[in-house]
């Protein structure tokens, strides 16, 4: 294993060594998990973002273990780049999976506050935002009653009424059933406002319109969601 | 080795309308592509030893693009077909990236659809391939990539291609492959290389390809899926294939087809994409 650690760090992207590796570790066992865990480490430290190093390190969790401190380490890397989409993802892995932390229910909690806090830092990461959706799965009706999170929305738009994730993701709480507070009705207000064109009724259809001004690249997927604004 | 191409001067020459129209845009040098390929085989350059591996994957990418520019008479089609079958194991029924090189089902696929280009299935002992691909399918309904085991979403998308191609799709466990590749989903409507690995552009258009092909479009939310495709789309006007990365010209095909298959490519901004791609020329 020694002999094929040092080909995979000078070939991080190599399909073949990556898949030995793990046929190797197989065959060594839980034995070898702390030292996969500090090899991936080793690579993504020089590539954060390195697929097959994310699948290997998935792959020893689920097969070797090492759970115990994988929250930590998203924590870690989330600190030195809050971008990382990979561990964004990895953290998605451990709070649904590790056998050691209850499970997504015991986690929601913490990890909006936690997702809110990166938000506010760096709302222009699209990241957050989609772990935020992923922490309510397919239920809908909690994601709308957090206050917190449509609160966080407010907050963003009130400083950068042009953040388009923000704007989107209104959005989908007004499609959803988010009854709009008199602030946030006012804050739309205020967006269309600045562009006297606009100047609708209904709230979602004026972010739609909004957005379609902010994001033109996708202004047909705007102008497509728009539709689907039937009541 | 035998040569894969020979360069027909009199074909390279004569252009056809719709490449003096391109031409007249002042765009997509078409004839400097063609030649680009057909002169690719220099077999003492570094590039061409390291990626010796891989060759029949590169006959495909280069043969394919010929077809595209309505260039494939530029090689000779008997030659590329033996040298293709040069690549064949027939005891297992793969093809291997290069002459004396292991079989493994990438490699496969390529040999199978450099075949389907010039029309020459008629050679292939398409059973036997088959048996070769259904070997490798595993109990989860995956597939491993050669016989010693890795698995990854492409090899779903790589076998379930290859079968079609040879109308033998219903000798794998279809259900169970399609199961597999569901088991990839992630809720942000994309799919990794394995349960629970990150959405990629690549990995989705393997899983969606291969869901289109098993008729099995109706697990994807299209429209969610669709969304996180068209968000690749950077302000340069290139894609990207992963959230906050840079764009690359490679994306253009991943998300581009993704996106034609679940017939969302009108959520992108296509003029600045074309755009992006010519600047990488």
């Amino acid at each position: 294993m020694h002999f094929v650690d040092q080909i995979a760090e000078s070939n991080p992207k190599n399909y073949q060594v990556w898949h030995h590796k793990r046929w190797l570790a197989e065959k060594i066992g839980p034995d070898a998990a702390n030292s996969e865990h500090d090899f991936t480490r080793k690579i993504l430290a020089m590539d954060a973002k390195n697929y097959h190093a994310w699948s290997h390190r998935q792959w020893v969790l689920q097969a070797l273990g090492g759970w115990e401190s994988e929250l930590q380490y998203c924590n870690q890397l989330l600190e030195e780049d809050v971008f990382n989409n990979s561990a964004w993802n990895q953290r998605y892995l451990v709070v649904t999976r590790s056998p050691i932390l209850g499970g997504l229910a015991a986690m929601r909690d913490s990890e909006v506050d936690y997702t809110v806090e990166a938000i506010m830092v760096n709302p222009q990461n699209e990241s957050p935002w989609r772990y935020l959706r992923g922490l309510y799965k397919d239920d809908n009706n909690l994601l709308v009653a957090d206050n917190r999170i449509s609160d966080a929305c407010l907050k963003v738009l009130n400083k950068d009424w042009t953040c388009v994730f923000a704007l989107s993701f209104l959005l989908d709480l007004l499609r959803m059933g988010l009854q709009p507070s008199d602030e946030l009705k006012g804050t739309i207000e205020a967006m269309e406002n600045s562009d006297p064109e606009t100047g609708h009724a209904d709230i979602a259809v004026a972010v739609c319109s909004i957005l379609q001004k902010c994001d033109p690249l996708r202004i047909n997927y705007w102008s497509w969601y728009q539709t689907t604004l039937s009541s | 080795e035998k040569s894969t191409a020979v360069v027909d001067g009199a074909s390279l020459t004569k252009r056809s309308e719709e490449e003096e129209a391109m031409g007249e845009q002042g765009e997509l040098a078409a004839e400097k592509h063609v030649r680009y390929i057909v002169t690719a085989e220099k077999k003492d350059s570094f590039e061409s030893l390291v990626m010796e591996h891989l060759r029949a994957s590169g006959a495909y990418w280069g043969l394919t693009t010929l077809d595209l520019l309505h260039k494939l008479h530029a090689v000779d089609a008997a030659e590329v077909v033996d040298w293709i079958m040069s690549c064949y194991h027939p005891e297992s029924g793969g093809f291997g990236g290069n002459v004396g090189h292991d079989p493994h089902v990438l490699y496969t696929l390529s040999a199978v659809q450099v075949l389907c280009l010039f029309d020459r299935l008629d050679v292939l002992d398409a059973d036997k391939i088959a048996d070769y691909i259904t070997g490798l399918q595993n109990e989860d309904g995956s597939f491993s990539g050669d016989i010693w085991g890795e698995v990854d979403t492409r090899f779903s998308y790589i076998s379930i291609c290859t079968l079609s191609l040879l109308h033998r799709l219903h000798k794998i466990n279809v259900e169970k492959a399609v199961e597999y590749i569901v088991s990839c989903k992630n809720l942000d409507g994309g799919f990794g290389a394995m349960p629970g690995g990150e959405s990629h552009a690549g990995q989705i258009f393997c899983c969606v390809g291969a869901l289109a092909i098993t008729g099995s479009l109706h697990h994807i939310d299209r429209d969610l899926l669709g969304w996180w495709l068209c968000e690749r789309q950077c302000r340069d006007g290139g894609l990207n294939g992963r959230p906050e990365k840079l764009a690359d010209v490679c994306y253009s095909w991943w998300v581009l087809s993704s996106l034609i298959i679940i017939d969302r490519v009108h959520w992108i901004d296509k003029e600045k994409l074309a755009k992006f791609i010519l600047n990488c020329q």
